[in-house]
């Protein structure tokens, strides 16, 4: 199943982990996913800061994972070498990367949240303003 | 067929619960770490278990080898499904006995493959074979009505949830929306259903689910008989109490009083039992053991105490003791030989034995946040004990050396779903449960006099 938004930015590719649901599937398990890229997101800076070993490795694969199930590619990469650096128990380095992680985990759950938007028929969040130069979607938090 | 699903991921647990639910027709429950598993695990029995490898708290590796030491989850198949690729990290977990393995992110052909392989080979106990006749509900199982009669609705609601739970659609749209979150085992499909007719129902239900699932149609007088493609049966559309409970019995496994109460609260029996063997004990200082004797065992002494158990169970609890167990037992505890103990502190004993078993009782319902009322206790001198004859419960039989054999009964006098029973100590009274004498059956065997079982 693919809608509104898919793909924007090569990040988000819905016919990865949401193809073969229903809509309502599709949206519930969006909001899931989103919600567990948020709660890595907050354990993996967590542990980083407080150089929790195991945890940070743990949130790190898992955030890379997710990532990679729902074609999220930049978040991935990053989400990998921050495991690595965590494996290699290089803090410094790992928090250096805390930065661009969380700007393509910001981008990736904005295009899942714009996808399950378009998929609820949620256009009021989505449409063009009175001008009509806005390209859907942008400004939503 | 129950399947658990361990992951602390709600995304990946949602995808695994529609695989299954969708694929299979099993119920699924779900938990986000280890020490949640494990705590299900001890109340309710799984055919088998997902398990995710990184969890918080306990994780996928400590969570199985805890089940490998655990009496109850020792045998559970477990497919491990994990995002770890390494081999070495695969390989530590053999030893532990796992069915298979699931990569993550999940492909559902492979999926589907493996946890097909899984359940040809799992085993089905007789008494699930049996039960499949007849759905058992509960809280995660519930039933479907699908009716646009309000009345009906309510009346259908009101026998069968006794039983266990029932959820409502108004209209066949409705149903198959709730169908597509939720398994129901068993569906009744009645009238006035709208755009989306009965039979439509049962069509896309069937290809949704093609095995587990039991669909019934409700029908009125004037009504063809079903499509027996479609449905696997049909009930007459009756609002008279006693037709309607024979028309869903085929279908609905209604438990007896006892097998209810042990639902709620498995943990009775252990409580009971744990309260003679520890307290009585260090009473008399002397070892209690369980008893497996089934001779016949006269009681001369008896205290029987009434509980209701959340507004749900009349439970009498009872301490049983033949005339030469009290005799002696008065004697240890007064110091005094046999032959001067009299028949009022023999009562006594049998009196303060009930006292210690209600407490242990009440202690751990508390602890448990379920609220027991406690009714006055009753005390016999007799010589013998006859079980009540309107309930049903469990028997158990120690042994002290030194003092000799005794009974602990635990007998529930009347269940009902979510309505107050009455007991002694007071209560209310719901006239539903008046009616239910024919669903109580009686435990085999059922004298006291009969011994433990």
């Amino acid at each position: 199943m693919s809608g509104p938004g898919a793909a924007a930015n090569g990040e988000f590719d819905p016919s990865i982990a949401l193809t073969e649901l229903s809509p309502g599937d599709a949206v519930h398990l969006a909001g899931l996913l989103m919600a567990d890229l948020r709660r890595h997101q907050a354990t993996f800076l967590r542990a980083v800061a407080f150089k929790e070993y195991r945890s940070a490795v743990r949130a790190a694969h898992s955030l890379a994972s997710i990532a990679a199930a729902v074609g999220g590619r930049a978040v991935s990469r990053l989400a990998w070498k921050a495991e690595q650096l965590v494996l290699a128990r290089d803090w410094e380095r790992a928090e250096g990367l805390e930065q661009a992680l969380c700007l393509s985990l910001n981008t990736l759950v904005e295009e899942i949240e714009r996808w399950q938007a378009g998929l609820l028929g949620r256009t009021d969040a989505c449409e063009p303003p009175d001008d009509g130069t806005h390209s859907g979607g942008e400004g939503r938090t | 067929m129950k399947a658990l699903v361990c992951d602390d991921d709600a995304s990946t647990r949602f995808m695994v619960r529609r695989l299954l639910e969708d694929n299979f027709g099993c119920g699924v429950s779900e938990c986000g770490d280890g020490v949640e598993l494990l705590e299900m695990m001890a109340r309710t029995r799984f055919a088998f278990v997902l398990l995710d490898l990184e969890m918080p708290t306990m994780n996928g590796v400590e969570t199985l080898e805890e089940m490998r030491h655990s009496d109850v989850a020792r045998d559970t198949p477990v497919i491990i499904v994990s995002r770890q690729r390494e081999e070495e990290a695969i390989a530590r977990l053999l030893p532990l006995g796992i069915a298979d393995y699931l990569l993550k992110p999940l492909r559902n052909d492979v999926a589907l493959r493996k946890i097909e392989k899984l359940m040809e080979g799992l085993p089905r106990p007789a008494m699930e074979a049996r039960e499949l006749d007849r759905i058992r509900l509960a809280a995660d199982t519930p039933a479907l009505l699908v009716d646009g009669n309000l009345d009906y609705r309510y009346f259908f609601t009101s026998q069968v949830e006794r039983y266990g739970r029932v959820v409502h659609a108004e209209s066949g749209a409705a149903a198959l929306s709730l169908c597509k979150t939720n398994f129901f085992p068993l569906i009744f499909v009645g009238s006035e259903l709208g755009v989306v007719s009965g039979c439509r129902v049962a069509q896309k239900l069937r290809s949704r689910h093609p095995s587990g699932l039991r669909i019934v149609r409700i029908a009125g007088d004037d009504e063809a008989p079903p499509d027996l493609d479609l449905f696997d049966g049909s009930i007459a559309r009756s609002y008279v109490p006693d037709t309607f409970r024979a028309a869903v019995r085929p279908y609905l496994f209604i438990p007896g009083a006892f097998t209810a109460l042990s639902e709620v609260v498995p943990e009775l029996p252990e409580i009971t039992s744990s309260a003679a063997t520890q307290v009585f004990g260090m009473m008399f200082d002397s070892e209690v053991r369980s008893s497996s004797e089934t001779g016949v065992l006269p009681v001369g002494f008896s205290s029987t105490v009434e509980i209701t158990l959340d507004g749900r169970f009349a439970i009498r609890l009872g301490v049983h003791l033949p005339r030469a167990s009290a005799v002696a037992a008065a004697s240890k505890m007064a110091g005094a030989p046999a032959e001067d103990v009299p028949d009022e502190d023999c009562l006594s004993v049998a009196g303060e034995l009930g006292n210690i078993i209600t407490g242990r009782v009440h202690a751990r319902f508390g602890e448990r946040q379920m609220k027991s009322v406690c009714g006055l206790p009753e005390l016999t001198a007799s010589e013998s004990f006859e079980q009540p004859d309107e309930g049903n419960g469990l028997i158990q039989r120690f042994t002290m050396p030194g003092v000799g054999d005794f009974l602990i009964s635990i007998l529930v006098t009347d269940h009902v779903g979510g309505a107050r029973v009455k007991t002694q100590a007071g209560g209310e009274r719901n006239p539903a449960t008046e009616s239910e004498a024919e669903d109580v059956v009686p435990a085999e065997p059922t004298g006291v006099g009969a011994g433990a079982h």
